[in-house]
């Protein structure tokens, strides 16, 4: 179930070269940050609401269904919904291979930095013109 | 003698190491440091790592209570829209802060004579001015010389590079008449030390410089003061959690009680004792450090360590650019600020005012959940392309607002919760005043009206932010009075004259800037006392 619920999150993009979330080690994520039981209590949320709604499990919905479901945790149990998605974009957006295609510059380790253009100071003439700001006080 | 110091400095922090170097530079005497958390080295900051991001929730979030490392204490603040932020370890919190570096105002130090609110400082910026260009030597701080809201500096590495984000909200202040500035910032923006040895590295603007700084291009004290202090003597004992200041028969400092990381209970006597232990940490421990002479708490005779607590109350403001500006990439913290509301002006609603701070774009992690918080993503089929239009697109905005100092607001010893040692933690009481509301409603105010000019969406607004207490004063005032100050204008304490507090606690407002640079100019010019009048103060002891 955790494969549909991730693919239905997070699916790939050809278009971008970005990897399913489904095809990254979630079970891995899920083990080293101690968030087995976040996941459980999510996936009891969504059996029940796809049994409620739909009247069947989660896994034999369809996709819009699914997302339907998902959306419909949200408003039922934030906290449950809140704390799981929050995991679920740490462990997608920390991926080396996602990262690898998102524009984020140097990623670690860091190998060499980035370079930012150098500034040319006449854009501070307006702030120069004004004149001394500085508050006077009596020493 | 292995268990005496001439002198013994509790905390290694911004102030702390500050103190350290400053007392070393008299390399006849001992100066024993001791701080309660252990050291960090460049290989364990998660940025070494390719999902340093994590690290953020886990065991490099600002929150003790998040991250209950062994070194961290409770904090209570259920009590404060504000959550307490800090790190302690070698270092302190400038492990993790954003280098963010300004020095207070003039007008800081005369609030009660020019704006009739709160109290003057006994000390002045004209007292602090040659402190603070020491500092900035030391730490290295980069900007741009010239700035019309400050009196001049002398001295300055190269300026953060704005960025093309940077640039186009500079161009939208100038649209609008507004000051600004490229941020003043303990970064080196080429090789740089204080001493030449060992050179430190220039910024190579990764961004994420509030997980500690693998380059060391940022001026966390573990790089700048402390190899110094280490270099001249000072000898640094790590996971040594000082619990009591304690008292000879004569009511004077003769030393600390400290226990180690195995649990050991030992005193250490010293001529001079010097607290740095941030303005939380400072009144624990004088709170904590009772006796025949104090029995409510070391310097509580009159009730007032631990009282008139202040925070810088922040609200958040975020853009979103058409265009793909790289807005994550270089010191997250450090771009441009502008002190247009720095000061009372009669047409305004409140008293005093803030800074506008402009933060880069958020990293990978952070666009997401905010992102979708804020909707502006969506999950499923969309979710890819919506945040390849809002990552790298964005900008904050912060509005650092000065609140001024109550009573009320206070740090309390909590019993109920304690450390891993078994001293009390400690339980925050804060509420933020009207004066500081409304400053903040004028700070969302104007930032849309700057993002708006500067072409960017808003897509969030808010205050105060919750996880953002780093800057905590004036738990242990200074001022001339003895009746409604705890130290003297030297961080001397009044009715103990060889005990001294350097940090943060001492001040008297808060100003609405960032508070490293004058915490620290104040640290050294409370050390520059003691050099000078030491065998007096030690000769009374």
């Amino acid at each position: 179930m955790i494969d549909k619920v991730l693919n239905t999150m997070l699916p790939g993009s050809e278009a971008l070269g970005l990897p399913s979330a489904t095809k990254l080690d979630f079970a891995l994520y899920q083990k080293e940050n101690l968030m087995q039981g976040v996941t459980e209590d999510f996936l009891s949320e969504l059996s029940l609401i796809a049994t409620e709604k739909f009247e069947t499990d989660f896994d034999n919905l369809d996709d819009q269904q699914r997302m339907n479901v998902i959306n419909n945790c949200k408003i039922k149990n934030f906290r449950i919904f809140s704390v799981f998605i929050k995991h679920c974009f740490r462990f997608y957006y920390s991926n080396k291979q996602v990262l690898s295609v998102l524009n984020v510059g140097s990623a670690p380790p860091f190998p060499q930095g980035n370079i930012l253009d150098e500034d040319d100071w006449e854009i501070l003439e307006p702030v120069l013109e004004r004149g001394y700001t500085c508050r006077t006080t009596q020493n | 003698m292995k268990d005496f110091a001439d002198i013994v400095i509790v905390g290694s922090g911004a102030s702390g190491a500050a103190a350290a170097w400053s007392l070393s530079q008299n390399t006849s005497l001992r100066i024993v440091c001791l701080e309660q958390g252990s050291s960090v080295s460049r290989s364990e900051y998660p940025t070494t790592s390719v999902d340093w991001e994590l690290s953020r929730y886990t065991d490099f979030s600002p929150l003790p209570n998040i991250r209950k490392n062994s070194a961290d204490y409770p904090i209570d603040d259920s009590d404060s829209p504000i959550s307490i932020a800090q790190f302690n370890g070698v270092g302190g919190s400038t492990i993790l802060y954003s280098a963010h570096f300004p020095r207070f105002h003039p007008s800081d130090f005369q609030v009660k004579t020019l704006d009739g609110v709160a109290d003057d400082w006994p000390l002045s910026y004209s007292e602090l001015e040659p402190f603070f260009e020491e500092n900035e030597k030391i730490m290295g701080v980069a900007g741009l010389i010239g700035d019309p809201a400050y009196p001049s500096y002398k001295s300055l590495l190269p300026p953060v590079p704005l960025g093309k984000m940077g640039k186009i909200v500079a161009k939208a202040f100038n649209e609008l008449g507004w000051h600004w500035w490229p941020s003043y910032s303990a970064i080196n923006t080429k090789k740089y030390n204080a001493f030449d040895d060992p050179v430190r590295a220039p910024c190579i603007n990764l961004g994420p410089c509030n997980v500690g700084c693998p380059q060391s291009a940022k001026g966390s004290v573990d790089v700048t003061y402390l190899p110094l202090a280490k270099s001249n003597g000072v000898e640094i004992y790590t996971e040594c959690r000082v619990h009591e200041v304690t008292l000879n028969s004569n009511g004077l400092a003769d030393g600390v009680f400290y226990t180690d990381s195995d649990g050991e209970k030992h005193q250490f006597k010293a001529n001079i004792v010097i607290l740095a232990c941030s303005g939380i940490g400072t009144p624990r421990l004088l709170l904590n450090s009772k006796s025949s002479f104090f029995p409510d708490g070391l310097l509580n005779e009159n009730s007032l360590v631990g009282k008139y607590l202040t925070l810088h109350p922040l609200a958040y403001i975020e853009g979103v650019f058409e265009g793909d500006l790289q807005s994550s990439l270089g010191p997250h913290g450090c771009c441009l600020y502008s002190h247009e509301f720095y000061e009372t002006k009669s047409e305004r609603d409140f008293l005093r005012g803030y800074t506008m701070h402009i933060l880069r774009g958020a990293t990978p992690v952070e666009s997401a959940i905010s992102g979708y918080f804020m909707r502006k993503l969506t999950l499923g089929k969309d979710h890819h392309t919506q945040f390849e239009k809002y990552f790298n697109h964005t900008a904050g905005i912060a509005i650092i607002a000065e609140d001024l100092p109550d009573i009320n607001n206070r740090v309390e010893l909590d019993y109920n919760n304690k450390d891993i040692h078994g001293m009390p933690g400690v339980k925050i009481h804060y509420k933020i005043s009207q004066n500081t509301e409304k400053i903040l409603k004028h700070g969302i105010k104007m930032s849309k009206k700057l993002f708006s000019t500067a072409g960017a969406d808003i897509v969030s607004s808010f205050a105060p932010i919750k996880n953002t207490g780093w800057h905590t004063a004036g738990t242990v005032r200074m001022g001339d009075d003895p009746n409604t100050s705890v130290v003297n204008k030297y961080g001397q304490a009044h009715q103990v004259k060889n005990l001294f507090i350097v940090d943060s606690s001492v001040f008297v407002t808060a100003g609405a800037v960032n508070p490293v640079a004058t915490a620290q100019a104040v640290t050294l010019f409370s050390c520059n006392y003691i050099i000078n009048n030491i065998d007096n103060i030690v000769t009374r002891s």
